[in-house]
C-alpha cells in the first residue's frame, strides 16, 4: 500500500491506452516520484535519444505519500530527457494535480510516441480517452485549463497543460497545473509539446490507502506538529520564499546584472516588505498566501497588479489576482536583469504561468541578452527595436510576452542562455550548468551551492542539495563535499515520497521514516528505516548519473561558467573569492565512490544494486 | 556608549516589532522605534561600550537561540562569536534570517 499499484501507459503514436500493474520490486527500490520514474525511464528508453523525438518518454509520477494525510503530500514529478540539457530532467510540482492523478488510481502516467495531431488526455478514474485538441492548440495555459473545466462540466477536474512556448519548443517551457503551479525546470513542457499533447485533465474519486493506517495517522499528526513549530516553516508561511532576497543581498550572493554583481540596490522595492507596502496609489501587491494539496506550509503567494501600471493599464484581462513573487521569480525577473519594478516583475511572472515558461531560465536568458546588448554584440536591429539595457522594465515584460508567443526576438530568447550566447559567439556569458540556467544563489559566496550546481544531474539547480548552513558558516570550499553529497541523496529520497522539499526545514530522515514505513509495505527488507531511505536516495542519484553518462555527458559537464571560476566576487562576504570547484569536485567524486572521471565504480554500482 | 546602525531584513521586522510590543525587561525599544524599523528596516541604536551581538539580540528582544545571519560592516559574524565579538562605534549591523532554499 501507499502505492495504487497501477500505472497508465499511453502511446500517442498509436493511440493505445494500457493499464499495467506497477512493478513492485522497482517500487521497493525506488519508492515513487522522481526515483521510480527514473527507473522506468532507464529501463524504457535509450538515453542517447533526441529529447524532442517520439522515442523520448514523458513520465508523470506520484509518490507513496501523494494524496495521503501527510503534510505537503500533494507532489508529483515529471521525468524525461530534457531538451535544455540533453540530460535527465526531473521537475517537481505541487498544486492539486498530483493528488488527483493518484485518486484516479494511478501511481504513474507514462507517455510515449507522438500524436499526428494535437490531442489532450482525459482521465476520469478508469475511463481514459485521447481527445482532439485543435480548439486548444495555440492558446494559453489559462485558457486551456479554464475551458477544459467548462467543456467537461466539472470544476473539480485538475489540469496540467502547456502554452504556445511548449508547443513551439521553447527550451525551458514548463508544464503548468492548477493555473500557477508548475513542473518548471529543464524544458519538460517542450517535450510534451513535441508529442503534440496539449493537456492532461484528470478527475479521481478513488481513495488512497496506506499499509498501517493507525500508525500512519499518528505519524502524520506528529510530523505536522513538528512542522507547525518550526521557525523556517513559520517564515515560509508568513513571507514566502522571497524572504530570502534580503538575506542573499546582504550576504552578497544575489546574482545581479547577469552575475556581474552580487548585490542589488533595488532589493527594498521587491522584498516581502515591498509586497505589503501600499504604493503611491494605495495599491498593495500581495493579497494572500496559498497552499498546495495537503500542505500546512502555504508558501505560495497570490498577488495583484496595480491597474495603472504600464504593463496592464489597458489590459483588463490581467486585472485579476494570480501567482505572486516567490524568491526565484523575484530574482530572475528582478536583480539578474537589474529591475526593481514590483508590478513589472509580477506581470512577467503572470506571463510565465500563462504561457508556460520557467521564469528562472527565461530571466537568466534575458540577462545574457542584456549583457550581449550592453557589449554591443547585439543591437536594436537584432532585438526588433527593443532597448535591452539592464534595468529596463518594459523590455522585461515585452520580452516575456514575445517569448511566450514565440514572436520577434522572443524566438531567440526561447533558445535559452547557452544556445543564445553560442549563436553570438560569447558562450562564456551563459550562466548555466549543462545548459540549464542558475537559480538565485551566487557560487562565489555559496561554495557548497556551486558544487551542487555543478554536479546536479539536471543542470544548475538549487533544489537538489542543501549546503546552506555550511555555506553560511564558511565561505571557502572546505568541508562542502560531504554535506553536498549527503543532502543530494536525502533530497532524491524526499522527491520520491510525494512530499515537499520544504518540509526539510523541520524534518529529517526520521520523520520520513515514520511516514513512509507506515504508508508502504516493507518488501523483503521488512521496514523502511533511515539507512534504507538514504540508500534509496543514493541509488536514485547514481541511476540519474548513469543515464547522463549514457546520454554522452562527461566530467567536463560538471563545471561552472568562467565568470564564477575566474572573476572574483566584487562585494559581499565573499568579496575577492572565486568558486573553489577545482578542489571540491575531486573530493566529491571520491565520497560518491566514483572514478576521477566521475563514473560510478563497479563496487559502488554493486553496493547500490545497480550493476 | 556606542552607536550601531541596524539594517533589519524585511522578514524579521515584524518579529522584532512584536517583541517590542510585548515589551519585557529584555527589550527596551519603544513604539515609534518599532514603526521606524517596519518602514525602512533601518535604525540607529545606542549600546554600552563592549556590547556583543548577543547583547544586541537581547536588547531587541530577539531570541538568541534562533539561527540568524549577522553581518557587521559586510563581514559575517560566526555564530560562535555572538557572545564574544565586540561591536564598535559606528558599525552597520545587518540582521537576516538564515539562508534556505527558495
Amino acid at each position: 500500500m501507499g502505492w495504487q499499484k497501477q500505472i497508465l501507459r499511453v502511446n500517442l503514436t498509436t493511440g493505445e491506452i494500457k493499464k499495467e500493474p506497477l512493478i513492485m520490486d522497482w517500487a521497493q527500490d525506488y519508492l515513487g516520484g522522481r526515483g521510480l520514474a527514473t527507473k522506468y525511464l532507464w529501463e524504457g528508453m535509450d538515453p542517447s535519444t533526441d529529447p524532442m523525438s517520439p522515442d523520448n518518454m514523458l513520465i508523470f509520477a506520484t509518490g507513496p505519500l501523494t494524496g495521503t494525510m501527510a503534510a505537503t503530500g500533494g507532489r508529483y514529478t515529471v521525468v524525461t530527457k530534457g531538451p535544455l540539457t540533453n540530460a535527465i530532467a526531473c521537475s517537481n510540482s505541487g498544486g492539486k494535480f498530483g493528488a488527483e492523478l493518484k485518486f484516479a488510481g494511478y501511481d504513474m502516467l507514462i507517455l510515449e510516441g507522438r500524436s499526428v495531431k494535437p490531442v489532450y488526455l482525459v482521465i476520469i478514474d478508469d475511463k481514459v480517452e485521447l481527445k482532439d485538441a485543435a480548439d486548444y492548440w495555440g492558446t494559453t495555459v489559462w485558457h486551456t485549463e479554464e475551458t477544459l473545466k467548462e467543456v467537461h462540466k466539472d470544476p473539480q477536474i485538475k489540469v496540467a497543460s502547456i502554452g504556445v512556448a511548449g508547443e513551439q519548443g521553447v527550451k525551458y517551457a514548463c508544464i503548468v497545473n492548477d493555473l500557477h503551479r508548475a513542473a518548471g525546470r529543464s524544458g519538460v513542457g517542450a517535450v510534451m509539446g513535441s508529442k503534440h499533447l496539449k493537456a492532461i485533465a484528470v478527475r479521481g474519486t478513488q481513495g488512497v490507502s496506506v499499509d498501517k493506517p493507525k500508525v500512519f495517522m499518528q505519524a502524520a499528526t506528529e510530523t505536522k506538529a513538528s512542522l507547525e513549530d518550526d521557525g523556517g516553516r513559520k517564515s515560509l508561511t508568513k513571507y514566502g520564499t522571497n524572504a530570502m532576497i534580503d538575506t542573499m543581498n546582504e550576504f552578497g550572493g544575489l546574482p545581479t546584472d547577469n552575475f556581474r554583481s552580487v548585490q542589488f540596490e533595488g532589493t527594498e522595492n521587491i522584498n516581502p516588505a515591498a509586497m505589503v507596502r501600499p504604493n503611491a496609489n494605495g495599491h498593495v501587491n500581495l493579497i494572500t498566501n496559498k497552499a498546495c494539496f495537503g500542505c500546512t506550509i502555504a508558501c505560495g503567494r497570490i498577488a495583484h497588479i496595480d491597474q495603472t501600471h504600464f504593463s496592464v493599464r489597458d489590459r483588463k484581462e490581467y486585472w485579476h489576482a494570480s501567482g505572486g513573487l516567490e524568491y526565484e521569480t523575484a530574482y530572475a525577473l528582478g536583480p539578474v536583469v537589474g529591475i526593481d519594478d514590483i508590478d513589472a516583475l509580477t506581470f512577467a511572472g503572470y506571463l510565465m504561468n500563462e504561457h508556460g515558461m520557467d521564469p528562472i531560465s527565461f530571466g537568466v536568458t534575458l540577462a545574457a541578452a542584456m549583457e550581449l546588448y550592453d557589449l554591443g554584440i547585439i543591437d536594436k536591429q537584432t532585438t526588433g527595436g527593443l532597448d535591452l539595457s539592464f534595468g529596463n522594465a518594459e523590455a522585461l515584460t515585452t520580452c516575456a510576452e514575445l517569448t511566450g508567443k514565440q514572436e520577434g526576438f522572443g524566438v531567440e530568447l526561447g533558445l535559452g542562455a547557452k544556445l543564445l550566447c553560442q549563436k553570438y559567439g560569447r558562450p562564456e556569458l551563459a550562466m548555466v550548468v549543462k545548459g540549464q540556467e542558475f537559480a538565485g544563489y551566487d557560487s562565489r559566496a555559496l561554495q557548497g551551492m556551486g558544487l551542487g550546481y555543478a554536479t546536479s544531474n539536471r543542470g544548475a539547480c538549487h533544489l537538489k542539495h542543501d549546503v546552506f548552513a555550511e555555506d553560511m558558516d564558511d565561505q571557502t570550499g572546505a568541508g562542502k563535499a560531504q554535506p553536498c553529497k549527503t543532502s543530494q541523496d536525502k533530497i532524491a529520497m524526499v522527491d520520491s515520497t510525494g512530499a515537499c522539499l520544504f518540509t526539510m526545514s523541520a524534518w529529517d530522515t526520521g520523520e520520513f521514516q515514520l511516514l513512509v514505513d507506515s504508508a508502504c509495505e516493507g518488501g523483503s527488507d521488512g521496514t523502511w528505516d533511515n539507512e534504507r531511505l538514504l540508500l534509496t536516495g543514493e541509488r536514485i542519484w547514481n541511476l540519474e548519473r548513469r543515464f547522463n553518462l549514457s546520454a554522452g555527458l562527461t566530467r567536463a559537464d560538471d563545471t561552472l561558467p568562467p565568470r564564477l571560476l575566474k572573476e572574483p566576487a566584487p562585494s559581499g562576504v565573499a568579496e575577492g573569492r572565486v568558486s573553489a570547484l577545482d578542489t571540491m569536485l575531486p573530493e566529491y567524486y571520491s565520497l560518491r565512490g566514483w572514478t576521477a572521471e566521475g563514473v560510478p565504480t563497479e563496487s559502488t554500482l554493486n553496493r547500490l544494486g545497480l550493476s | 556608549m556606542i552607536t550601531l546602525h541596524l539594517k533589519v531584513a524585511s522578514s524579521l521586522r515584524d518579529t522584532l516589532c512584536e517583541s517590542v510590543r510585548e515589551s519585557t525587561a529584555a527589550s527596551s525599544l519603544d513604539e515609534s522605534t518599532a514603526a521606524e524599523i517596519m518602514q525602512s528596516g533601518r535604525l540607529s541604536l545606542q549600546m554600552e561600550e563592549g556590547s556583543t551581538p548577543s547583547d544586541l539580540l537581547n536588547k531587541l528582544g530577539l531570541p538568541t537561540e534562533q539561527r540568524l545571519m549577522i553581518i557587521v560592516d559586510g563581514k559575517m559574524v560566526a555564530r560562535t562569536e555572538y557572545g564574544t565579538r565586540e561591536l564598535t562605534d559606528g558599525v552597520t549591523v545587518s540582521l537576516n534570517p538564515p539562508i534556505q532554499a527558495g
